[in-house]
């Protein structure tokens, strides 16, 4: 009764972390659905469809004369960074079934076309001759506006397929 | 008008330059940035509240330093007892340490931005000057020189213009419900961080002791008092341009923002290579502002409980324990960032933590502001002392929240 009274808070404190932790460690623990799957599908086409539109809206900037060097290749290595990030996230997910696997075949010829039109950003703003480099760069905004796109109409009927 | 007036003018027009400039930090950087993108200006609101909440308790804490001479953290101690005091310093602590790491991120990202060479590269660079800052440079130079530099931030208000922003959209978001691509949990999510942006708890410790360093008294209430009332607001105005600007760029191209690359492209868009270049130079004075400011509160709560001496105006030899803490808290900030945590991730991480501890500072402030002991006729009148309970009754709504939103949001995704 003593040590009761004498540790009380201190009990109840650890009791009530326990109990924090135990729910937690169920909830990571728990096997993935199709739903969880598409969740995380949608998260990564949303993350990467940011990055593309991200570096279309810079490139233009930069046709525009709007930007500097410095600038816009630390925009690019960001870019290139978090959805090589996101790929590979993506790649170690466990795919619990086949409606997942067609989620993830889908999404990932998506997200490769992301990786290579940054790839093709990069490589055109290198070009040193002035037109040769405008005329790259046009070309890339076009291209990362069509991925930004698809990507948009993937996560929408993801979306819809969880509502469903 | 006399070279006193003159002086007292130029001294709280300065004074005010720099609570402008040094209200903007990383955290409100990447939160009103972030919920621009997504919740266009529908969260505006929050940014409103959260700077007159700050206004209250900075007001009712430069009060407590001008009249009792003596720090709110010390004071804190002396009012709850040390068992109390001490889950507040470990609470405030463990957030401004956070803080610290996120502010240290947002220096090295600033100089990759206008470099291009990685900012894991810079941390280290970063982190030595900013020590070497702290340990030879006097305390009003630090403040004016970051606070006036972080001016540069008016951008983003020159930007929301050029951007041809449409303030009649703006006005009708202020009452809207999410957008149809959020819900009301993440909702919440940012309006949580971003009134945490604005109550850090490491300000109102930085305030008072800076207050303690600048040896206010009675007569430096009115001072006091115009750079909370006039400074703050004018920060907050610089938070709103940030999000405005976000708004307009990014909510339409539905991109989220996840780095201060993309936080500083509107004001390229709308300025060009100048306001960039601006817009850059003001990020890295505001985040390492914020960092000198992070660095001396983890200084300041620590030796004050424990009664150590303290403060930039004492000579180092004499306040050897402060300053191995300050040196302390930035290797180990320096140290969470070279394990490639992103620095946004931290500073995202930093705002809710923060909004979990926000009671255990502002409570005391309230407690102390109220206490004629220390106040005598400066305490608390009624109106105070309603708008100090008002917020922190929502103070405590915003950190019952902070967990089970981040957990049910997975960190506002």
């Amino acid at each position: 009764m003593t040590w009761w009274r004498a540790h009380k808070g201190a009990t109840i404190t650890a009791a009530v972390a326990i109990v924090v932790l135990a729910v937690v460690a169920v909830f990571a623990l728990m096997p993935s659905d199709t739903d969880d799957y598409r969740n995380t599908a949608v998260k990564t086409a949303q993350d990467t469809q940011s990055e593309v539109r991200t570096v279309s809206l810079a490139l233009q900037a930069d046709l525009a004369g709007k930007t500097y060097d410095p600038y816009l290749s630390t925009v690019l290595w960001q870019a290139r960074y978090n959805v090589s990030t996101s790929a590979s996230d993506l790649a170690g997910e466990e795919v619990p079934d086949p409606t997942a696997a067609a989620v993830q075949k889908r999404l990932s010829g998506l997200l490769d076309e992301a990786i290579t039109s940054i790839g093709a950003a990069d490589a055109a703003t290198g070009i040193e001759d002035d037109n040769a480099r405008h005329q790259a760069i046009e070309g890339v905004v076009h291209r990362l506006d069509e991925v930004g796109s698809r990507l948009q109409k993937f996560t929408e009927a993801t979306r819809a397929e969880l509502n469903s | 008008m006399s070279g006193g007036a003159g002086k007292k003018v130029l001294g709280v027009t300065l004074g005010v330059l720099t609570a402008i400039g040094g209200f903007v930090d990383i955290g409100d950087l990447v939160a009103n940035s972030q919920a621009g993108a997504r919740f266009g200006t529908r969260l505006l609101w929050v940014v409103v509240l959260g700077v007159i909440g700050i206004c209250v308790f900075a007001e009712m804490a430069g009060r407590v330093v001008a009249v009792s001479h003596r720090p709110v953290f010390d004071l804190i101690r002396e009012r709850l007892g040390a068992r109390m005091a001490m889950v507040t310093l470990v609470g405030s602590y463990l957030v401004t340490l956070l803080t610290l790491g996120a502010e240290l991120g947002g220096v090295a990202i600033a100089l990759h931005l206008a470099t291009s060479v990685n900012y894991l590269l810079w941390v280290p660079v970063v982190a030595f000057v900013l020590w070497v800052v702290l340990w030879r440079v006097k305390f009003d130079t630090l403040e004016q020189v970051f606070g006036l530099m972080g001016l540069a931030l008016i951008v983003f208000v020159v930007a929301a213009f050029a951007l041809n922003t449409d303030w009649s959209k703006v006005g009708g978001e202020l009452t809207a419900a999410p957008p149809d691509t959020e819900n009301w949990m993440t909702y919440g999510y940012f309006a949580v961080a971003l009134f945490a942006s604005a109550l850090t708890p490491y300000e109102v410790f930085f305030f008072s002791s800076g207050g303690v360093e600048e040896r206010w008294n009675r007569s430096d209430l009115v001072t006091s008092r115009v750079n909370v009332f006039v400074g703050f607001p004018l920060g907050g105005l610089l938070a709103i341009a940030i999000m405005v600007c976000s708004s307009v760029v990014f909510e339409p191209a539905m991109v989220n923002v996840s780095n201060v690359s993309q936080a500083v492209l509107p004001v390229a868009i709308g300025l060009g290579k100048i306001g960039l270049a601006v817009v850059i130079l003001g990020v890295f004075a505001v985040t390492f502002g914020a960092a000198m400011e992070t660095g001396l509160s983890a200084g300041y709560t620590v030796a004050q409980y424990f009664g150590w001496q303290w403060g930039k105006s004492v000579a180092p030899k004499r306040d050897a324990r402060f300053h191995t803490v300050i040196l302390v808290s930035i290797v180990i900030g320096a140290v969470m960032l070279l394990t490639t945590l992103d620095p946004v991730q931290i500073t995202e991480y930093s705002l809710i933590f923060s909004a979990v501890v926000l009671p255990l500072t502002y409570l005391p402030i309230l407690l102390v502001a109220n206490d004629r002991e220390y106040l005598g006729d400066q305490v608390n009148g009624k109106i105070r002392n309603a708008l100090g309970v008002l917020f922190l009754i929502i103070i405590l709504i915003a950190a019952i929240a902070a967990i089970p939103l981040l957990i049910i949001t997975g960190a506002g995704k």
